[in-house]
Order: C-alpha cells, then sequence, then structure tokens
C-alpha cells in the first residue's frame, strides 16, 4: 500500500506526460470541457495517495506507541557487495505528518491549479510536473534511507526547477529556475558528502540501521563526536540549501517567478520544509553535536530576523510572502537547534496550511487583478472578492500569532523551547521577529483589501471573484488554519483552562520517531518567565505588530510616510529593506563578478596556453582520427589482406 | 612413397593457402567466390584426413555440412554478383569503395 | 540413439523449431497471398518471435542437454537466447516502418531475421563444433543477405557483397581452425576435446584460428575493419540487429571457448587480450571521432563497445569468479541503447534518404521533442553517464576489471569513454541547439512505440538494475566451471 501513495502521482505523470507528449492533449485542450479529463487525472492520483495515506494514518495512530512503523521493502535497488542499498518505505510518525500534508494540501493545490491554469495552453505539461513533485516529494519523506532520501531530494529539487521556469518562453522566469537550481546545487552537495560521511562511518544508509548503531553505547563511544559534528554540519548545508536559510536563501524570492499554485505547493509547504524533516530525521546525529546545533540556531534566528526585515517593505505581494517564508523557516530551524524537533515539525504543518492558504489567497488577488502583483496598485479590494479577502485574514492572523489560531500555538511553542534552553538573546530575535511578522502581514493585508481601491479603471473592471474550484481550497485551508493548531496544544494550558484530560497529540504521536533534547527550564538564575509569561509575551508581540500596521495604514496613512521621507536614518534602514539589503548585489560583487573576472582572466590565459595546448592534443586527436580513417580504404582487398594480418598476428602471439 | 595423412594435411594447408591468397589478389568477384570455396574445401580435405587418422565418423559429416553451407554461401554470392552486375556492368571488386573513410 | 531420445531432445529445441517453422510459413505463403498491402506476415513473423520468446522462458532455471550432447540448454544460453529475441522483435517492428516503400520483398525480411535468430541461439547453446559451426553460418549467411536487403541501392549491395566475401574468409579461417583442434584431439565435443588436451602447436594453431574467427565477428581490433562499411551501407535496422544480436551471439560463443578450450594451453591468452581490448577501445573511439556520418560513428563506436566487453573477457581469464556478470549485463544494456540509437535513425530517415550526417538530426528538439528526449537517453547511456543503464553496466564491466588485479585497463577504458562522450554528445548538439534544413520523415506510430520501450527500458533498469542485474548473475554462473 505504501508503494500505491507513492507510484500514484508518478503512474499519473506518466499518464498526462504521454498525452502532452502524443500530441492527444492538444486535441482535448481545445474543447474546455476536456481539460477536465487532464486535471481530474492528476486530482484523482493525489487523492488515491492521500486517501492511502490517511487510512495508514489512522491505522498508525490506534496502534500500540511503541509499534508505530511501517516498513516494507520492495527489492534491492543497488546491490553492490556491501554498499546493498534496499529500496524500502518507511511509514513511521513523522514521516506520516509529512506524507498527509504533502498529500491533502498538494491535493487541494491541485483542485486550486484547475482554476488557476485554466487558460494556460500547457495545462497537461504543468499538472504533469506537479505530479511528478509530489512522487519525489512523497519519496522523500516515505524512503527508509539516505540515498532514497537524496533522490527525493534531488527530484524536487528538478521538479521545481521545471515549474520555476514553466513559462520558459520568459527569459528571465527561466533565469529565475536557474538560479534556483544553482544555490541548490551546492547544498546538494554538502548534503552528499553528509551521505558519503554517514556511509563511512556506519556502513549503512538505512535508518533503522545507522540510528540503532547510535544509540548503541558501544559503538558510538567509538566515535568521535567532531565527525558526527562534521555529518551534522554538512547535512545541515544541504537543509539550508533546500529551506532557504541564510546565506542560500537568495533562490527562493526570485522562484516566485513561477505560477502561484506552485508557489504555494513548493516554495511554502513542502518543498521547503523537506530541510526540516530531514533534521528531524537525523536528530539522533544533530543531538550528539552540541556545536552543530547552535549553529542552527543561529543560522536559523539571523534568517527569521533578516528574511522578517526585508518583508516589511517589499511591494510585490508574493515577494512580501516569500520573505516571509525565509522567516517562518528560520522559525522552523531555531525549533530544530535547541533540539524541539516535535514543534519543528508542528510548525512545518500549520505553516503549511497558512502559507498555502495565503499564496493561493495572493494568487486569486493576482487573478482577480490581471496579473499585477505590486500592492501599491491595489486597495479596497475586499468588497469585490470578499471570499478571498476573509480567508486571506484568517491566515493573516494565523501566521501573526493571534490566540488560538494555528501559527499561535506553533510559534509559541518554539519561543517558549529557545527561552528555556537558556537562549535568551536568540529568544528576544524570535519575539522581535514576531513583531514585525505580525507587521508585515497586517499591512500586506491592509494594502490589498482595505482603504481606496487605487487600480486603473480598465483592471477594476475586471476583478471578480475566482471560480469555484479556487475558492473552495482557500476555504477548507482557511479552517485548517483555525483548527489546525489544535493538535499541539500544551499541556499548561489545556490545565489552565480545565481541560485536563485534552492532549497534546503531536507531541505525542512524534514522540517515537523524534528524539527530542530534553530542557528543563533553567533554575536558579534569578529572574525567569513562567509558560503563561511567555505566552503573553507572544500574545503581545503579535498585537504590537498588528496594531502599528493598523494605525500606520489605516488611522494615519499619510503621516507616517511622510516621516520617512523625513528622517535619514529610517529613510536608509527602508531603502536598506525595499532592496533586500543588498545581499543580491553583495553576492554578485562578491561571488559572480569576480568569478566572471577570473573566468574573463583565465579565459585569455585560456586561450593562449591552455586552449592551445588542448587545441593540439584535440587537433592532433582528429588528425589521428582522420589518418585511421584512410587506412578505411574501402577496398575489400586490402581489408582482406588486413584480416590475414591480424590473423596471423593472433597465431603468432598465443603458439609463440 | 606412401601417402600418409600428413600428406593430406599439407595438401589442405596449401589449398588454403591457395584459397587466402585469391582472395586478396584477385578483382574479379566470381573468382573470389570460388576462392572462398577453394579455403571450404581445403577444410573438407582436412577434415577427411583426420577423420581417417582418428576414425570415426565426425570428420565425414563434418563436410557433409560445410558443403551444404558452401553451396548456401555461393547462392547468395551470386544473387549479390548479379545485382552488382545490373548496377555498374562491371564484376570488378575493386570499383566497391563507396563504404569506406 | 533411439527414437524416444530424438524426441526428447527434439523437444529441448522446441524455440528454435518454432522460429524456423514460422520463417518457412512466411516464405512459402508469401508469393501465394495475393494482397501483398496487407501485414499479413508482419504479424506471423511477431508472433513466431513472441512464441518462441515465452518458451525460451520456461528454459530459465533448468538445464539439459540435448540431441547427444551437442547442444546444452541452461541459464545462459535462455539469457542469451532471450537477447536475441528481443532484438529480433524490435527491429522487425522498425523495419516495417522502414521498409515499406523501399522494398517489395518485404516478407521475405521478416523470415531472414526468423532464421537468423534461430540460427543465434543454436549457436548461444551449442557444445560441438559441427552444431556450432552450422548455426554460426545460418545466423551469418542469414545477416549477409539482410544487410545487402536494400537492392536498389548501390551502398546496401556493395555492403552485402564485402560481407560475405569477408565474413566467408573468416568462417573458412574458423573453419580450418576447428579441422586442427579436430586434428589435434579428435573429437569436436568440447567435453572430450579438454579431457584429449596435449599442448601440441597444431592445437594451438587450432584454437587461435577459431578465436580469430570469433574475433572477426565481434569486430574487434584487428579484425574490425570491415564494421564501418558494413554497418554503413545495411539497411538501418539491419545493421541495429547486427550491432546488438550478432555481437551477443558471437560473444556467447567466444566466451565458451575461451574459458574452456583456449585457456588450456593458458600461455599468452590474457595478454592478448588484454592488447586486444585496449587497442579496440582507443581505435574505436578515436576513429568515431572523425566521422561525418552518424551510422558511421555509431558503427566506431561499437567497435569500441567490444573493447569494453573485452575488457570483462580479460577480468574473466583472470579470475573466473568476476567478470561474467559484467560481460552479460553489458550485452543485455548494450541491447537496449544500441537498438535504440539505430531505431531514432530509422524513425527520422525520409522515404528518399536515410537519416546519415549530423546534419540530418539537427533541430529534432524543436520538431520532435520526444525523439530528442529518447535519442538523448541513448546516447547518454552509450556514453555511460547515470542514471542510465550504460552506465551501470560500465561501472560493472570496470569494476569487474579492478577486482581481477587489472586497473590499468580499466582506466584506460574509463578515459576512454569519457572520450567517447565528445561524439556522442555531438549528436545531442546537433539534436537540441541547432536549427534543422533538411525535414524528417513522417510519423512511424510502430517504432516510435519501439522507441519509448527501449527509451524507458534504458532509464528504468539504470535507476533499478536489481533484477536484471540477478539475471546475469544467475546466467553467467554457468561459466563459472566445466560442468558438461
Amino acid at each position: 500500500m505504501l508503494a500505491i501513495i507513492v507510484l500514484a502521482p508518478l503512474i499519473g505523470a506518466l499518464i498526462n506526460g504521454l498525452l502532452y507528449a502524443s500530441g492527444i492533449s492538444k486535441k482535448l485542450t481545445s474543447k474546455p470541457d476536456n481539460k477536465e479529463v487532464i486535471s481530474y487525472i492528476a486530482c484523482g492520483a493525489i487523492l488515491i495517495s492521500a486517501l492511502l495515506s490517511t487510512y495508514l494514518f489512522i491505522n498508525l495512530i490506534k496502534s500500540d506507541p511503541d509499534s508505530r512503523l511501517i516498513v516494507s521493502e520492495f527489492f534491492t535497488w543497488i546491490p553492490s557487495g556491501e554498499m546493498n542499498i534496499k529500496f524500502e518505505l518507511l511509514f513511521d510518525t513523522l514521516s506520516a505528518v509529512m506524507a498527509m500534508v504533502v498529500c491533502w494540501v498538494g491535493f487541494l493545490i491541485h483542485v486550486y491549479s484547475i482554476g488557476y491554469m485554466h487558460h494556460d495552453k500547457s495545462y497537461a505539461r504543468y499538472f504533469t510536473y506537479l505530479n511528478i513533485f509530489i512522487f519525489f516529494m512523497l519519496m522523500l519523506v516515505l524512503g527508509n534511507n539516505f540515498l532514497m532520501m537524496f533522490v527525493g531530494w534531488e527530484g524536487v529539487g528538478l521538479a521545481s526547477y521545471l515549474l520555476i521556469g514553466f513559462w520558459y518562453e520568459d527569459s528571465l522566469k527561466a533565469y529565475a529556475g536557474r538560479k534556483a537550481f544553482i544555490v541548490n546545487r551546492i547544498g546538494d552537495f554538502g548534503f552528499i558528502l553528509g551521505i558519503f560521511l554517514i556511509f563511512t562511518v556506519f556502513g549503512s544508509l538505512n535508518y533503522q540501521d545507522v540510528f540503532s548503531k547510535l544509540a548503541d553505547p558501544v559503538f558510538a563511544g567509538g566515535i568521535s563526536v567532531s565527525i558526527i559534528t562534521a555529518i551534522a554540519l554538512l547535512l545541515f548545508v544541504g537543509a539550508v540549501g533546500k529551506s532557504a536559510q541564510f546565506p542560500l536563501y537568495v533562490w527562493l524570492p526570485d522562484a516566485m517567478a513561477g505560477p502561484t499554485a506552485v508557489s504555494a505547493l513548493i516554495h511554502a509547504a513542502t518543498m521547503v520544509t523537506a530541510g526540516v524533516y530531514m533534521v528531524s530525521r537525523c536528530s539522533m546525529i544533530f543531538n550528539m553535536s552540541p556545536i552543530a546545533l547552535n549553529v542552527i540556531l543561529a543560522v536559523a534566528s539571523l534568517t527569521a530576523f533578516l528574511a522578517a526585515t526585508i518583508a516589511l517593505t517589499q511591494n510585490d505581494i508574493k515577494k512580501v510572502l516569500a520573505y516571509s517564508t525565509v522567516s517562518q523557516l528560520g522559525y522552523m530551524f531555531m525549533a530544530a537547534g535547541v533540539g524541539a524537533y516535535m514543534f519543528a515539525i508542528f510548525h512545518v504543518v500549520t505553516h503549511a496550511f497558512f502559507k498555502a492558504l495565503l499564496f493561493l489567497g495572493s494568487g486569486s488577488v493576482i487573478h482577480a487583478m490581471s496579473d499585477d502583483q505590486d500592492i501599491r496598485n491595489m486597495g479596497g479590494l475586499r468588497k469585490m472578492i470578499p471570499t478571498t479577502a476573509i480567508t486571506f485574514l484568517i491566515g493573516t492572523l494565523a501566521i501573526s500569532g493571534f490566540p488560538l489560531l494555528s501559527g499561535f500555538f506553533s510559534k509559541d511553542e518554539i519561543l517558549a523551547s529557545v527561552y528555556n534552553s537558556g537562549n535568551t538573546f536568540f529568544w528576544i530575535i524570535g519575539c522581535i521577529t514576531a513583531v514585525f511578522t505580525a507587521y508585515y502581514m497586517t499591512r500586506l493585508y491592509i494594502l490589498t483589501f482595505e482603504g481606496s481601491p487605487r487600480m486603473s479603471t480598465e483592471v477594476k473592471k475586471n476583478i471578480h471573484e475566482s471560480p469555484r474550484s479556487m475558492t473552495i481550497p482557500l476555504i477548507v485551508l482557511a479552517i485548517l488554519s483555525v483548527i489546525g493548531g489544535l493538535i499541539g496544544v500544551p499541556h499548561f494550558m489545556s490545565e489552565g483552562v480545565g481541560l485536563s484530560h485534552f492532549p497534546n497529540l503531536i507531541e505525542e504521536f512524534l514522540a517515537s520517531s523524534v528524539s527530542m533534547l530534553p530542557h528543563e527550564a533553567p533554575h536558579g538564575s534569578g529572574f525567569h518567565l513562567g509558560h503563561w509569561a511567555l505566552v503573553f509575551i507572544s500574545i503581545g508581540a503579535a498585537f504590537l505588530g498588528i496594531l502599528i500596521a493598523i494605525i500606520q495604514f489605516m488611522v494615519i496613512p499619510n503621516v507616517l510616510s511622510k516621516k520617512v521621507e523625513k528622517g535619514n536614518i529610517i529613510k536608509g534602514l527602508y531603502k536598506g529593506s525595499l532592496n533586500k539589503w543588498y545581499v543580491d548585489e553583495i553576492y554578485n560583487d562578491i561571488f559572480v563578478e569576480p568569478f566572471n573576472d577570473f573566468s574573463r582572466q583565465f579565459s585569455n590565459f585560456d586561450k593562449s596556453v591552455v586552449d592551445g595546448a588542448l587545441n593540439g592534443l584535440s587537433d592532433s586527436v582528429k588528425n589521428l582520427s582522420r589518418k585511421m580513417s584512410s587506412f578505411q580504404s574501402g577496398l575489400t582487398r586490402y581489408y582482406a589482406v588486413a584480416m590475414v594480418c591480424g590473423v596471423i598476428l593472433i597465431v603468432a602471439v598465443l603458439v609463440f | 612413397m606412401e601417402i600418409t595423412v600428413s600428406h593430406y594435411i599439407v595438401l589442405s594447408a596449401i589449398l588454403f593457402a591457395i584459397g587466402v591468397y585469391g582472395v586478396m589478389t584477385r578483382r574479379n568477384i566470381l573468382v573470389v567466390l570460388m576462392c572462398l570455396e577453394l579455403m571450404l574445401n581445403a577444410c573438407n580435405l582436412a577434415f577427411i584426413a583426420f577423420s581417417k587418422l582418428h576414425g570415426g565418423m565426425a570428420g565425414h559429416v563434418f563436410i557433409l555440412m560445410t558443403i551444404t553451407v558452401a553451396a548456401a554461401e555461393v547462392a547468395v554470392g551470386l544473387a549479390f554478383v548479379v545485382a552488382i552486375y545490373k548496377q555498374r556492368q562491371s564484376l570488378d571488386i575493386d570499383l566497391l569503395k563507396i563504404l569506406k573513410g | 540413439m533411439d527414437l524416444s531420445t530424438v524426441f526428447q531432445s527434439t523437444s529441448l529445441i522446441v524455440p528454435e523449431i518454432v522460429l524456423m517453422l514460422f520463417g518457412m510459413v512466411i516464405l512459402i505463403l508469401s508469393p501465394i497471398v495475393k494482397n501483398q498491402k496487407n501485414d499479413y506476415f508482419l504479424y506471423v513473423g511477431i508472433a513466431g518471435v513472441v512464441l518462441s520468446f515465452v518458451l525460451n522462458l520456461g528454459r530459465f532455471n533448468s538445464e539439459a542437454i540435448a540431441f547427444s550432447g551437442t547442444l546444452r540448454i541452461d541459464n545462459f544460453s535462455a539469457y542469451f537466447n532471450s537477447l536475441f529475441l528481443f532484438s529480433s522483435l524490435v527491429t522487425v517492428l522498425i523495419a516495417k516502418d522502414y521498409l515499406k516503400k523501399n522494398t517489395p520483398y518485404i516478407n521475405e525480411f521478416y523470415a531472414l531475421i526468423l532464421f537468423c535468430t534461430s540460427g543465434m541461439m543454436i549457436l548461444a547453446s551449442s557444445v560441438e563444433f559441427m552444431t556450432l559451426f552450422v548455426g554460426f553460418e545460418i545466423m551469418s549467411i542469414a545477416v549477409y543477405i539482410l544487410s545487402g536487403f536494400d537492392n536498389t541501392s548501390t551502398k546496401s549491395t556493395e555492403s552485402g557483397i564485402k560481407y560475405l566475401v569477408l565474413g566467408g574468409f573468416s568462417s573458412g579461417i574458423l573453419l580450418y581452425g576447428i579441422a586442427l583442434l579436430y586434428g589435434a584431439t579428435g573429437s569436436l565435443y568440447f567435453t572430450e576435446i579438454i579431457s584429449n588436451f596435449s599442448a601440441s602447436p597444431m592445437y594451438i594453431a587450432g584454437i587461435s584460428l577459431v578465436l580469430a574467427g570469433f574475433v572477426f565477428k565481434i569486430g574487434a581490433v584487428p579484425l574490425h575493419q570491415w564494421v564501418p562499411d558494413i554497418y554503413q551501407g545495411a539497411p538501418l535496422p539491419v545493421t541495429g540487429y547486427m550491432s546488438v544480436a550478432v555481437k551477443a551471439a558471437a560473444f556467447a560463443v567466444l566466451l565458451r571457448i575461451v574459458l574452456d578450450l583456449a585457456i588450456l594451453p593458458s600461455g599468452y591468452l590474457l595478454i592478448a587480450v588484454q592488447v586486444v581490448a585496449v587497442l579496440t577501445m582507443v581505435i574505436g573511439n578515436i576513429a568515431a571521432i572523425y566521422q561525418s556520418s552518424v551510422k558511421r560513428m555509431l558503427a566506431y563506436s561499437s567497435v569500441a563497445h567490444a573493447g569494453y566487453i573485452l575488457v570483462g573477457v580479460a577480468a574473466l581469464i583472470a579470475d573466473r569468479s568476476v567478470g561474467g556478470q559484467g560481460i552479460l549485463y553489458y550485452l543485455f544494456a548494450y541491447t537496449f541503447m544500441n537498438l535504440g540509437a539505430f531505431a531514432i535513425l530509422a524513425y527520422l530517415s525520409r522515404e528518399d534518404r536515410d537519416c546519415d550526417t549530423f546534419d540530418h538530426i539537427a533541430g529534432i528538439w524543436k520538431r520532435k521533442p520526444m525523439t530528442a528526449v529518447a535519442l538523448g537517453v541513448f546516447m547518454f547511456s552509450l556514453a555511460g553517464i547515470p542514471p542510465t543503464i550504460g552506465f551501470f553496466s560500465k561501472y560493472r564491466i570496470f569494476l569487474s576489471a579492478v577486482e581481477s588485479g587489472q586497473s590499468f585497463i580499466a582506466v584506460i577504458g574509463i578515459v576512454a569513454s569519457v572520450v567517447s562522450a565528445y561524439y556522442y554528445l555531438k549528436v545531442l548538439v546537433y539534436a537540441f541547439m541547432k536549427q534543422d534544413e533538411y525535414g524528417f520523415g513522417s510519423h512511424k506510430p510502430v517504432s516510435s512505440v519501439a522507441i519509448t520501450v527501449l527509451a524507458i527500458a534504458t532509464v528504468f533498469f539504470g535507476i533499478i538494475p536489481a533484477f536484471s542485474w540477478e539475471l546475469a548473475v544467475e546466467a553467467s554462473k554457468n561459466l563459472l566451471a566445466i560442468v558438461y
């Protein structure tokens, strides 16, 4: 059954791919009614996976907590002496959660795409890629060894590259696809090195083998911590690339060139969280290396903060969401950095709900705005597209950490665990980031949906609510964003309101597959905040951000913007933020330009010396080749003579 | 002088060499085919001689096979000869050199 | 030998008999049937091949001796027979589209392919020289006709007569070698030759001549010069068939002979094979670079691939337990990728001209994207780039060389395959980056199915080689020891 989960999307992709390649889909799509056939195939394939994984998921919940693990082996994948790698799928609690998110969010986004891509001429190609993506993503989360994870990892990278560059006629978009590809290669390089190192140290790539060896004190005692640190850091480099952490986050905002549904699926809900999944999967490795954990925490906090500051001033609706994604990914890694992997996964889940919702909502807005993405040209859309507006508002509140919505629970748990681990400095950064988050999201909402309309009359005429296939996923995701947090309500909260039996589902559920670093609240350090104090601080942060944004953009929209123009420091900061702190430019100056210079220099050198030598070599090979073929005179008799010589040679060698 | 098996073997080797030499030097395709035939028949002679030496029928049976095969080969060769003559009005094997390099 | 043994032996070679019977049915009935436009005989041919293939599957995991020890049916021969039957099926499918307008004798083409394949099947199971020679000639003569099949084309006829003369020449050499072996040991059975072995000059001369005959058929240096000419002249489906099936058949026998007979007076055998392997790889690859005809380039590349396989043979000679699997798997892989490459050339050919020069494949990416992708798959595979079957098989061959302590050959082989990437990728440069000027042939539905299957198999087995690898391992076990 596990195999069907993984294979169903692949089969869907194959069918659609063949239809596309054979040109049948072109004939089909010439009639709009028939277009649906393609989308039924694609959505149906995902639905099969989703239903099956739900079934297994329920079975998993019902089963005994100690045996929550399904491994099914299919065949030996690479038989090669010692390195016997099997094609095995693993359905434990961690991969179950991930698979559920991937399948169901993926399904909703597929449904959404029916409406969103309706006018596109490469309809079948789009769904083919989307199904391929889901296939690789499921392989990534359900594989039972590092190699399968790596194949899935590369596969989702490929699918994302194809989808970012989906409109490849536009060279800028194709360029964005390439950028994503290249930046990811850097991360993948670290990841594959990490895998090699794991294999040399543990002699296997199978999860159970590696982790049981790690749990074995005799074996684990024999490995030095520095090797474990090296493995952990290399793996994290992979995660930095895929999950867009500093300094490799630059590809993600550019990746917004793809269709918006793709941004929602790949660049918000699923693929970019693969890094978080990987780190959680290897929690045992990371737990053994405090250095690696500290590196993760520092990088993650920096990413969360930096991306949030950039998001403050962006004017492209998708760019705001992109930077917000980077920032939220930073939160997830902060949790991982203090060993609270469960909360990282918890945030992956809730983030998948509300960020997919926000992206799909923005897609609906862009759809309505005739493909304009600049929020300065929007405003007042609430009355024109109410469903989108309301669901978008829910998403905004959820991500801001509005009490009792999903983002509130997960973000609060993360901040609390960071605080309890004793890293007060990073906790403060996290809180400030929370303020920023609430601010920029509210700003985005207000500028888009409130106030007076600023778009041209032509655009205004065409504004319409999206078709039902788009709004239904929005509504479903909105509901999930509201209630999704209830799967992880901390015990002290449920006890506090008198529901002492309300379980913290996610924590109990994940306990069998993720090993968590225990963090007791620091004692004796004098000043210490309790659970509730932490909660109120994060609620306060959310409200502060929302309030500032409301005051600035609704109550006194003109006052502050004038101030911005006056104050030099603020103006400088504003400009810096607007230009993304010039990171792209800096990269360009530091890496790309010198490299180009170098290659220019080198090509001069190359032309004169190396090329000379190489040309000489290749010329002489070509000459040799030419001479050799001149032996082929085409004369049969000559060949017979050559054969006799050859035979005599063979006989001579063997006889003497 | 008594004719022994080795005489036959030497004779067959000479015939074989003549056949090989003919394939290398003759330009008429028909003659080349005849030389191929000569090579095969040299082999037949060797088989018969060795069969005599060792006793048993294997060599005898083998030459029946060889003769059949040689007949088939020549039949195909003659078909090609006809086709080539139709195309070029010549049977000079040295003219067949479109395919080279 | 009473009647019941004859029946029993006959029942063991039913797959071969089925092919022969179907071939004869085609030959006899095709002049009688009036409506030549229908593809009745194509279906007969396909039915014969498929039936034989299915029957052949039953031979796996069984061992039997037929016709008083002249034929040995085991995993090894079943493995090779499957390869022959598969490639003949593909060839028939491609030829159906390719030959349609070119020739009125298309039905005979099917019959010849069936006969040729049955010859190969006999060859792969024979452990006695008379049977071997008969199988060898059934195969060879059918291939001579096939390569000269298009009698309207001067190239094809030239290719046919050249192949006939040179092939007949090599048959003569082979036959004389057999005669000398017979003279030295008094038997034609491999087993008896082994037991009567004495290191006489006659034996060594005989075995070298026999080896020379097979070196000719696999197209290895120094007897490789016929390969490019004949491959270039023959009709495209035939070229694909020759490069894959005939080569595999020759290797099947070569392996048995080398391991059972040639290894006895061991001497310089290993060094000779090493030298031949290195020269074949180097010369094949270097000569391929200069070619302007894709077909001819692929011909030289097929010489080079024979060299890679010979690396495996060298490993096998040095250490029986390694090498065999690699060779068998390489031939399996080569069947898919090389047939695929030729199938695409046939697919792109127009009625008035073959797809031959590099310009003829320029720009297919724009016109026929799926074909271009498939071409990319085959070229990647031939160049040994992952994740294709070509990579895995090449890796296996070179690994066996390293395991048997001949790392230097593996290194030369790797360098040679790097050189080969140059001309394979050149094909892709033309296919993907140039503009087309010539236009391509019309859509050929049957061929495109065959190409799709081959391309998918090339990638599939490249990613998941386990099943097929097991087959090769099982089949190669029959090479481990002399077990007659």
